[in-house]
């Protein structure tokens, strides 16, 4: 009897691991990743890498040519020359070979979760970061150099500047790590956690972000000290994306649909205004003409840096993540609406669509 | 509606109890038992009213009602309604409990998911959801390491460079027991009521191991604690047969009461013709309250 019991229960096991292997992928809700050099378009959606004509918006291929349903990509691929750096949520990071047809130079698999952030490259150390609490830093030949810890998820693509990588930290601070070894040169705290990548400006040589505690901070980044410290008089909301940086002026967008122009010296604000709808997007800067706001809505405008729109369109779905310049498009991705990708021309006027083939 | 009444209360107090306990797991094993201990009172009706079903199929008479009308299902069913009606018995009232406890559970299964957010977008999603007094940036981010797991990543204890998925073989035993304890033992003879029985209890364990295996060992901690609840719940109100689950047990008698007394009919009527049965009927009520059904307190 207890034979019989217990060949029917690794029976029972036995049918659930064969059928979880092939059974599900991972379950997360993100958003199209969009990657741009100016010339070439990268697409990482669901399980596929899309590669795209800047023309016609049409795929060139996606890859992996067969989809595998545990290999979900929602980072945006690091672009290189002839190569990009995407991690999935099967774990893995490639070095995929986008010249031709796609091929795969190499896999890193190290990492125990998923790769959620765009991957920052300086020289030959391609620095990524993973949901498993680690920033993985590998070589141009799948060597790992270091592995930097900490206590959660790391979803921000970092930024290296001279012998530093300066990443935003879940853990309410932003880590500056020694580029060599991945060793901790300093953790400046904040009062929130920090989603947002930072932005570097060389000229003040400071780091300036904001956290998801209403404040947006200029950190110096020699000492690491914080210069100043804007909450907008506790009118500030939290800070999901990167600013932009502009003529002297700082300009970032909390999600209660405010958008602040503050100057990069001192942290005196410079303008404001509201919209009162709420955005995660950040905004993108369109050298000389002003910049791109996207809200979760759909609507999509360009305004000069005097605060008045210059245009304004909608597309159908959620826009959650910043617009991509290239040469000479503004591309916004969107989910939930009729397409995933839409093109612009810098006068506004729509260029093309991509969805997706099922 | 649903997210506002159900998902953000839901999220909310299981933001609040991982702030008290200052850690997710635990949260999630405390508001699930928290959970079953609100809608045991539910559970409780669930299972004596499905007693008192099978009680009532199992009498003479039911038995003996279901071999006369068998030709005439019309008539088999305004039989059966009638007794149940007599007896206070409803098909519905072992079902009605099972089913108010639906969106209680979809919805303590969703907070989980919710608070368990790992995208920048699932991060946003769960900020607006938090309430005001609770300060978000003092919850966010959850600290989702517990034991050896990642809640937040489908869970594996490495051994020897090998990935166990310890939970997931947790939650099918916990699963084939459950359902072993849920499902009665089907008569002798009612081979498609057996089919049916054993086809869900060799269904529900794979499907929740296919789940655990492939989702968030969060979740998969939930389905094991609660799991572990319903076989408490039930093994409280004495109705766990041990022996069903583990063979060597051996079986103890039934000690237990019926939860409904059904007397037999006098002789005559059992053979009582359909179109007699009108004469018949104030004899049947005059028995019937001769004998009141007695439900088991």
């Amino acid at each position: 009897m207890i034979k019989k019991y217990l060949s029917s229960l690794l029976i029972v096991l036995l049918a659930g691991f064969f059928l979880a292997g092939c059974a599900m992928g991972p379950r997360a809700e993100s958003t199209p990743g969009i990657s741009t050099d100016g010339n070439q378009i990268f697409v990482s959606y669901m399980n596929y890498v899309y590669k795209l004509d800047p023309v016609t918006g049409k795929a060139f291929w996606r890859f992996p040519e067969k989809s595998n349903i545990k290999q979900v990509f929602y980072a945006p691929a690091l672009i290189d020359g002839e190569s990009i750096y995407v991690g999935d949520f099967a774990n893995d990071f490639h070095k995929i070979n986008v010249a031709g047809v796609p091929s795969v130079d190499w896999t890193f698999t190290d990492a125990k979760g998923w790769y959620q952030g765009k991957a920052a490259k300086d020289g030959g150390l391609i620095v990524a970061p993973n949901s498993d609490r680690n920033i993985y830093a590998v070589d141009e030949d799948n060597n790992l150099v270091w592995t930097h810890s900490d206590r959660f998820a790391y979803i921000s693509e970092p930024l290296i500047v001279d012998d530093m990588v300066i990443v935003s930290s879940q853990d309410h601070k932003v880590v500056f790590l020694n580029k060599t070894d991945g060793s901790t040169i300093r953790e400046v705290g904040l009062n929130g956690v920090v989603i947002a990548s930072p932005l570097y400006d060389a000229k003040t040589d400071s780091i300036y972000v904001g956290s998801l505690a209403n404040e947006f901070v200029r950190i110096d980044r020699q000492s690491g000290e914080i210069v100043w410290r804007y909450d907008g008089g506790g009118s500030l909301g939290s800070i999901w994306a990167q600013p932009i940086i502009v003529d002297g002026q700082v300009i970032f967008n909390d999600k209660t649909g405010k958008v602040v122009s503050l100057s990069m010296e001192t942290g005196a604000e410079n303008w404001q205004f509201n919209f009162g709808v709420p955005q995660m997007a950040g905004l993108a800067l369109i050298e000389g003409k002003g910049f791109i706001l996207a809200l979760e809505d759909g609507t999509i405008s360009l305004y000069d840096l005097d605060q008045q729109a210059i245009w304004t369109r909608s597309v159908s779905g959620k826009v959650y993540d910043t617009p991509v310049i290239t040469n000479e498009l503004i591309l916004v991705g969107a989910v939930k609406g009729d397409y995933l990708v839409y093109a612009f021309d810098f006068q506004g006027q729509q260029v093309w669509t991509f969805k997706p083939e099922k | 509606m649903w997210d506002t009444l159900i998902v953000q209360p839901f999220t909310n107090v299981l933001l609040m109890i991982t702030m008290l306990v200052k850690n997710f797991g635990v949260a999630i094993i405390l508001f699930t038992i928290l959970i079953k201990l609100i809608t045991f009172p539910l559970t409780a009706k669930g299972i004596k009213s499905s007693q008192a079903m099978q009680d009532l199929q199992k009498s003479p008479r039911y038995i003996k009602m279901q071999e006369k009308y068998k030709d005439n299902k019309e008539k088999l069913a305004e039989e059966q309604m009638k007794m149940y009606r007599e007896f206070g018995v409803s098909p519905f009232s072992s079902c009605l409990p099972q089913l108010f406890q639906f969106p209680i559970i979809i919805g303590l299964y969703q907070s989980i998911m919710r608070a368990m957010a790992s995208t920048p977008l699932e991060l946003m999603k769960l900020e607006r959801i938090v309430y005001p007094f609770l300060d978000a940036n003092k919850i966010l981010p959850l600290q989702n390491r517990f034991l050896w797991m990642d809640l937040g990543q489908p869970e594996r204890l490495m051994i020897a460079g090998i990935g166990i998925p310890v939970l997931t073989i947790l939650v099918v035993l916990s699963t084939i027991v459950q359902t072993r304890v849920m499902t009665p033992p089907t008569e002798a003879g009612n081979d498609q009521a057996a089919a049916m029985t054993n086809s869900m209890n060799m269904t529900m364990p794979i499907m929740m191991g296919v789940i655990s295996y492939q989702f968030s060992a969060g979740l998969a901690l939930y389905f094991l604690v609660s799991n572990m609840a319903t076989v408490a719940q039930y093994a409280a109100m004495g109705k766990t047969d041990w022996s069903r689950i583990f063979p060597w047990v051996k079986k103890k008698p039934n000690q237990s009461k019926p939860s409904i007394v059904i007397p037999d009919l006098p002789e005559e009527e059992e053979v009582a013709e359909p179109v007699v049965e009108k004469v018949s009927k104030p004899s049947a009520r005059a028995s019937a309250k001769r004998q009141r059904p007695k439900m088991k307190r």
